[in-house]
């Protein structure tokens, strides 16, 4: 019998990303160092996959971002901002609510 | 710490091609620092170029990546969009040009029939229609080369009009070589390669209309002698290059539309030929000259853009 698709997870994963991002934005950090971060908790992800999504809250004001000149070289960091604080506990919430729902339905099947 | 690698460069050159000017160099200079940064995490031990080729391949192609900046991208991806109004605009602004001067010009015969001639001068209404009829066609002309393009996988065979890159002393001076050719041509040479000969008689047959341009040839090699001996001097990427290089295109431009507008391009001696063979012969070598100046006055200014985002980009640099 087969296995799972590795492709389904990565699906799965790929839906949560955002909010696993914004929980390891509580501190400043720069691309590379989230993407690191992300691996080590079992997010794999492209720098060409995450750097869109970076622009994009930041655009929307989730996050902040500031240029750190004082380093070899500049470099710039992330942060999350107050309206990005409100938009992760909603999105939180709505994680949950899917989890609940899906754990909900997985019960009903029989193991 | 700065980028080595050619590879990685011309990503970011790429990238910026690809993005409004307003967020080009914001983008370009975040994406130049996640490169530096993986390439920093692999040690000083790793060769850079390596590591940045591999840095690279972590942020996917250029295009994709401009693609996915794009807030929302539709059926037609937004650089294929970028690429193909930009491709529009150059086609149809030289389409419209060349067929107003060969109105301007009172050219009694079209460059290329069906595709580009004089406007209809009267009635007004005639005027404007085939004004929108050349929009129109060039606008499926183009649509079709990328709608072909896009279904043989080869999008990326239109690329976009960027920057130019600069001249190597190699190329400048084979271009040394090649102006004095070419006025060696249009000089002593030019009675003896454009002439007809029949025993010891040889007429020349280029028409006195087109061999008054010879001065305006003359100030146009010039101005490329000066942009090579430029870049032999040591001073490729001195903003004065640049701008000699832009006036010699633009040059390059005017002189071909003059050629294309002559009354008359060659005149073949009825006496040695015949009346009849020095027609129809005089009428196909025009038509085929007519093509080549107006192919190489639209590649010449898809050239010039470049030159003037180059020029541009020096500048502000």
């Amino acid at each position: 019998m087969p296995g799972l698709d590795p492709h389904v997870e990565a699906e799965l994963r790929r839906g949560v990303l955002q909010l696993v991002a914004l929980c390891l934005l509580d501190a400043p950090r720069y691309g590379y160092d989230l993407v690191r971060l992300l691996a080590q908790a079992g997010f794999e992800v492209e720098e060409g996959t995450l750097y869109p999504i970076l622009r994009r809250l930041e655009l929307r004001g989730t996050l902040a971002s500031s240029w750190d000149t004082g380093g070899a070289r500049p470099r710039k960091y992330y942060r999350l901002s107050p309206e990005g604080r409100r938009q992760r506990a909603e999105l939180a919430l709505a994680w949950r609510r899917v989890r609940d729902a899906t754990d909900a339905a997985l019960t009903e099947v029989p193991s | 710490m700065t980028l080595k690698s050619p590879q990685a460069r011309a990503y970011l050159e790429r990238l910026r091609d690809l993005l409004p000017p307003s967020e080009a160099s914001r983008v370009v200079a975040e994406v130049e620092s996640l490169i530096l940064d993986r390439v920093e995490a692999e040690g000083p031990g790793a060769p850079l170029e390596e590591a940045e080729r591999r840095a690279l391949a972590h942020l996917g192609s250029p295009d994709t990546l401009a693609d996915t900046l794009a807030e929302a991208p539709l059926q037609v991806g937004w650089s294929s969009r970028r690429a193909f109004t930009r491709w529009f605009s150059v086609l149809a602004a030289g389409h419209l040009l060349f067929s107003i001067l060969l109105t301007v010009g009172k050219a009694e015969v079209d460059a290329l029939p069906g595709l580009l001639g004089p406007l209809p001068t009267a009635p007004w209404w005639g005027t404007v229609s085939a004004a929108l009829g050349i929009v129109l066609l060039d606008a499926g002309i183009v649509f079709v080369l990328f709608t072909l393009l896009g279904a043989w996988g080869r999008s990326g065979a239109l690329p976009l009009p960027g920057r130019a890159r600069g001249w190597t002393r190699a190329e400048a001076l084979r271009t040394l070589v090649l102006v004095s050719l070419l006025a060696l041509i249009a000089h002593p040479l030019r009675d003896e390669i454009f002439a007809v000969r029949r025993g010891a008689t040889s007429t020349p047959f280029l028409a006195p209309d087109l061999l008054a341009l010879i001065p305006w040839l003359d100030v146009v090699l010039g101005l490329v002698l000066l942009r090579a001996l430029l870049v032999v001097g040591g001073k490729a990427d001195a903003p004065l290059t640049h701008g000699v290089d832009l006036l010699a295109g633009i040059g390059g431009v005017l002189l071909l539309v003059l050629a294309a507008t002559r009354h008359e391009i060659v005149r073949l001696p009825p006496a040695v030929l015949g009346q009849e063979v020095a027609g129809v012969l005089g009428n196909v070598i025009t038509r085929v000259v007519l093509l080549v100046f107006v192919a190489a006055a639209l590649l010449l200014a898809v050239a010039v853009i470049k030159r003037g985002l180059r020029l541009r980009q020096v500048l502000s640099a």
